[in-house]
């Protein structure tokens, strides 16, 4: 599967960021990765179908990201939250039956 | 537990003694060796490689005369770059290399001994590093040196390929003129400068690398809610487009035709967070495919 790389500002919030990441999950598909490249956050997409649930990301301390009911981690990486230094993680709402 | 105890002393006399044989003693005499050589060495050497008459180059063809030549200039190169090699550990790199296996080797046996015995090996250790510090005058040899001649060894043997491959050649494709340019290099490959000169190019290579990727990272903020409606409505139908339609689209919106068609066309819808932009594609789509979007 081929994948393409993004960036979006690192100045934005993180509720800014993650607009950014869902929007393009429509386009391009699936987020698979997150980090930052100088004042920029990178986003990963794997091209394809766009994902059922959207990618929702948090912000946490320390490695590993803690686990979110109901969800599964997608991915973690380094990034800037208001140009700041963030570690974010992304997490997908596991569909369960009836849902 | 005996046998750990008799390293011990030997681990000291290696790391006391600053003259270790690193290198053991060599079987040949390198200066009579370079003596030996001197035909090839000299510039006469090239005269007769040119010579029409093979009579100068010891009846032997331009090739043969090339491949004796350049063999023989590696090959004082080598004595050359050995001597400046053991020179160096002599300087003190040396010095540091070994000190650093010993403490490796007391440092295993302390883990391996009981403990009371472990507290002798590690504090032998700890003495011998105290010890090593009074001698570590000098940073740059310790440290850097062995790095350089890592990377001196690695660049030799790269050139070294080259000038192999070439002997293998005719004169025509690798003349000894351009056999003596990649002797230089070689040599060069073996000195502290060229090596830095090297690494330096390196790093250069690596900065503009990370320069290029960060400037042709398409960065793209969020598109208003409405636009967002349309951008994926349009990526679900570029996404179903045969590669014949794909190209065309691709060309109409003058983005790169490559194995990455798709990941193009698409990341132009999603640079288009303005309508105005987004606009511009969806015309195109309706011109080339007749799809409202």
């Amino acid at each position: 599967m081929a994948e393409k790389p993004i960036g979006t500002p690192g100045s934005q919030s993180l509720l800014e960021f993650q607009t950014v990441v869902q929007q393009n999950e429509e386009i391009f598909g699936p987020l698979k990765a997150l980090g930052k490249q100088g004042n920029n956050n990178t986003m990963t997409f794997e091209i394809g179908s766009s994902p059922a649930t959207p990618a929702i990301l948090a912000t946490y301390d320390s490695d590993p990201p803690p686990a979110k009911a109901d969800h599964s981690i997608i991915c973690k990486g380094d990034c800037l939250v208001e140009g700041k230094n963030t570690k974010v993680a992304a997490y997908r709402k596991i569909k369960t039956a009836g849902q | 537990m005996n046998k750990l105890f008799q390293m011990v002393p030997l681990l000291f006399l290696l790391a006391g003694c600053a003259s270790l044989k690193a290198y053991p003693d060599v079987s040949t005499d390198s200066s009579a060796e370079l003596a030996a050589m001197t035909k090839y060495l000299e510039a006469s050497a090239i005269t007769k490689y040119d010579s029409k008459n093979a009579s100068d180059r010891d009846g032997l063809s331009q090739q043969d005369w090339r491949n004796l030549v350049v063999n023989a200039r590696v090959r004082a190169i080598d004595i050359h770059f050995n001597e400046f090699q053991q020179q160096l550990f002599r300087e003190g790199i040396g010095f540091g290399l070994v000190t650093d296996w010993v403490v490796l080797g007391l440092n295993a046996a302390g883990t391996l001994a009981a403990r009371g015995t472990a507290n002798a090996l590690a504090a032998g250790s700890a003495g011998l590093v105290g010890g090593k510090a009074a001698f570590d005058k000098n940073i740059f040899f310790d440290k850097t040196l062995p790095t350089l001649l890592a990377n001196m060894v690695a660049k030799r043997k790269e050139v070294l390929v080259t000038i192999r491959q070439g002997l293998g050649t005719d004169v025509k494709d690798y003349p000894l003129m351009l056999a003596l340019t990649h002797l230089d290099t070689y040599y060069d490959a073996g000195t502290i400068p060229g090596t830095l000169t090297a690494i330096a190019a390196d790093a250069g290579a690596t900065a503009k690398k990370a320069d290029t990727d960060l400037k042709t990272l398409l960065v793209i903020t969020a598109a208003p809610e409405e636009l967002q409606k349309r951008r994926a409505k349009a990526a679900t139908f570029v996404k179903q487009l045969d590669q014949k339609s794909l190209q065309q689209l691709a060309q109409s919106l003058n983005v790169p035709r490559d194995e990455d068609t798709l990941g193009n066309v698409l990341a132009e819808i999603s640079k288009a967070n303005k309508t105005e932009s987004f606009d511009i594609i969806a015309q195109k789509i309706k011109i080339l495919f007749n799809e409202e979007i």
